[in-house]
């Protein structure tokens, strides 16, 4: 399932609509540096809407979002974000 | 010769590391200041009025007359340019609400942005059809008149949606 949350686990088509094709472990990294959405947001520079909808996996973010986000935690950008079975 | 070899495969991968400004910044810069927003909204409800009063009420300012063509057939002919300024003053205040920057515009902000901007050109491009085969004559040239604005209003009203959307969605986590 796409959405950590269970966002998407209604609709599977829905999700596949929108080329959910990766899931990541941004909720789980943050828990680890007890940081909030609105913290990892300031330091990446993006609103927390945008964190947000990482985490529900509404939304992939650019490389370049993705490369930032994996530099704040200090770990590599695959051990955050990967990509579904089946791609 | 092998350490040459090396040498040119360095430089070769040197060059094919491409450095990319991200597309958000580009975005960004075509984008007006956020307070434009503001003054968008004010300006557009007195202008969407003036429109409408000087549509089906006949209003008009009688500063906004002008002589609009010299020595005519019944000698100078005068035209009023109020609908010229209520017709400007509305795309210009749906420009400045539409396209000024959010508070906060990143690279998700601008993909709800272009999806809203390309649903958009979608639903007109349905009304347009719709309104062709309903209307004709001047029905036709008045669905053509409302159907200037239907591109900003879809875009502006779905852009909204989404963003309210997504921040009640934010106050329920």
């Amino acid at each position: 399932m796409a959405g950590l949350d269970g966002s998407c686990l209604s609709s599977r088509k829905i999700c596949s609509l929108f080329n959910l094709d990766m899931k990541n472990t941004l909720k789980v990294e943050r828990a680890k540096k007890d940081m909030t959405q609105q913290d990892l947001a300031g330091k990446v520079s993006v609103s927390r809407q945008t964190i947000n909808s990482i985490e529900a996996g509404k939304y992939v973010p650019s490389t370049v979002l993705a490369l930032k986000i994996a530099r704040i935690f200090g770990v590599g950008l695959e051990e955050i974000f990967e990509l579904e079975n089946g791609d | 010769m092998a350490t040459s070899m090396v040498l040119f495969n360095t430089r070769n991968i040197w060059l094919l590391k491409t450095r990319t400004k991200s597309t958000t910044i580009m975005l960004t810069k075509i984008l007006l200041p956020h307070r434009y927003h503001l003054i968008g909204w004010i300006l557009f409800l007195p202008f969407a009025v003036l429109l409408f009063s000087e549509n089906y009420l006949s209003f008009s300012f009688p500063w906004l007359e002008f002589v609009a063509s010299k020595n005519g057939l019944l000698g100078d002919s005068k035209e009023n340019f109020t609908n010229e300024f209520a017709l400007i003053g509305v795309f210009i205040s749906l420009f400045l609400i539409a396209f000024s920057r959010e508070k906060e515009e990143d690279e998700y902000i601008q993909k709800l942005r272009l999806d809203s901007l390309l649903m958009a050109f979608y639903v007109n491009t349905f009304i347009l059809i719709l309104g062709t085969l309903i209307f004709y004559g001047f029905g036709y040239l008045e669905f053509m008149g409302y159907n200037m604005f239907t591109i900003q209003l879809i875009f502006i009203g779905r852009f909204r949606w989404v963003l309210f959307k997504q921040q009640k969605n934010m106050l329920a986590v």
